[in-house]
């Protein structure tokens, strides 16, 4: 029954990776790239991009010493691998502000949850003092890329999801049963054909069920846990938020306790309300 | 006037004006009203106790409940509440993500709500919490009335 939808989902996401893949390679190239080169590379995709970039930069959260005056003086202070993503946050934001039909998540949503996600990532790692999840920003950002493809399969199903999460079923298996894929494989196929770094797909696509890998990964425990707490204090919850799995072997790994939960909730919400009010829709 | 409160706000408001709060699902939704002077006022706390965070708390109380409830009572007092005449009632609280020890932090909301009530000699006239749903509280200042809207079903507390 899923083969012909699959094959026309996964033909979707191909597609959209196929059109955004040469603005997201040049953004990536940021990482590698000097000063002068990764201006010019913001800039080739349009003064709105340039604006939103430096908007981010200079907020509170990136916490630099001075505000950057220009995208190269922002390489500068923050450098090139951080200024890459930032760049590619404020470039994916335009994808991820729209409603996500199916979801639940009306138009800002899904952007709030990217951010969400990202920052609740990075404080958790940086309070349990993990080294090695410098890219879990980007990570948190484009986690829930694959909504983008299969929200409108989701919004045209809705009879028989309601039946699967009825039933108790996760969201992401129902997905998987009525659809034949979850939004976390999209999200990782997406991912892997923009060339992100293995190990951020792998965690990405592992995301909500961060068990399944082995060995382990930090950097899938982080996103996991940072879905859940986000979810539970109500940034992007929509429908999957009320049929999600949590996995307390995630937070065991992490040597996460109740307390550091709460304070990273409590610097979430506040810097995702600052990066969500930014104009950085491009 | 419709006034919709965020996560971690809190607002007040009188006769006409209606508050609303969407996607209460661990946070505590709080609402109290003096039907008397026809003030009221909603709050939207999204953790149990600031000594977590206590800058954060300082910059915003209404990110917590043993700060944000209290705020709430001393302002409804400065609009000529009055504590013997005031209704309180509460939602939320909620598990949205199943019974994972680590994130009841809806319970640990409730927990902390009914001490301090409690110490205070408030009682709760009604309330719609704990469970997976996500609610919606709707709160009328005409007339005090509590409507809470969860999956396609309102309901008044």
């Amino acid at each position: 029954m899923n083969a012909d939808i699959v094959e026309r989902i996964e033909t979707d996401a191909a597609d959209f990776a196929a059109r955004h893949s040469v603005r997201v390679a040049e953004l990536l190239r940021i990482q590698m790239s000097s000063a002068g080169t990764a201006a010019s590379l913001i800039d080739a995709t349009g003064r709105q991009t340039s604006e939103g970039v430096l908007n981010l930069v200079n907020s509170g959260y990136f916490g630099l010493s001075r505000n950057a005056k220009s995208l190269a003086h922002a390489h500068e202070l923050m450098g090139g691998e951080r200024l890459a993503h930032v760049a590619l946050a404020a470039w994916v934001c335009d994808l991820l502000v729209e409603p996500a039909p199916g979801y639940d998540l009306p138009a800002g949503d899904l952007w709030r949850h990217a951010l969400g996600v990202s920052i609740a990532s990075e404080h958790l790692a940086d309070t349990l003092k993990i080294e090695g999840a410098k890219s879990v920003f980007l990570a948190g950002i484009f986690h829930d890329i694959g909504k983008r493809i299969l929200g409108p399969y989701v919004a045209k199903a809705s009879d028989d999801f309601d039946r699967q999460t009825e039933k108790g079923m996760s969201f992401e298996a129902a997905e998987a049963a009525v659809l034949g894929i979850d939004h976390a494989t999209l999200s990782g196929q997406i991912l892997s054909a923009w060339a992100f770094p293995p190990a951020l797909v792998d965690a990405v696509r592992w995301s909500h069920a961060p068990d399944g890998l082995s060995p382990p990964s930090l950097l899938a425990d982080l996103l996991h846990v940072s879905d859940v707490l986000c979810l539970t204090i109500g940034i992007g919850m929509g429908k999957e938020g009320l049929q999600y799995k949590a996995s307390p072997a995630a937070t065991r790994r992490l040597n996460a306790t109740i307390g550091t939960l709460e304070l990273v909730a409590s610097h979430t919400l506040q810097w995702t309300n600052e990066l969500a009010d930014l104009p950085v829709t491009l | 006037m419709k006034h919709v409160v965020y996560v971690g706000d809190m607002k007040t408001g009188e006769r006409e004006d209606v508050l609303v709060t969407h996607a209460l699902g661990s946070c505590l939704g709080l609402m109290v009203y003096d039907p008397v002077a026809q003030v009221g006022g909603l709050l939207h706390a999204m953790l149990p106790l600031s000594s977590i965070n206590p800058q954060k708390a300082r910059a915003n109380p209404f990110m917590f409940v043993d700060t944000g409830v209290p705020v709430l009572f001393k302002t409804l007092y400065s609009m000529g509440g009055r504590k013997s005449r005031l209704i309180v009632k509460a939602a939320g609280c909620g598990r949205p993500l199943g019974n994972d020890e680590m994130f009841k932090i809806g319970e640990r909301n409730y927990t902390v709500l009914k001490k301090l009530l409690w110490k205070n000699n408030v009682l709760l006239e009604s309330q719609d919490v704990g469970g997976a749903a996500s609610r919606t509280v709707h709160f009328d200042l005409s007339t005090g009335r509590t409507t809470i809207s969860s999956g396609g079903v309102k309901t008044d507390i």
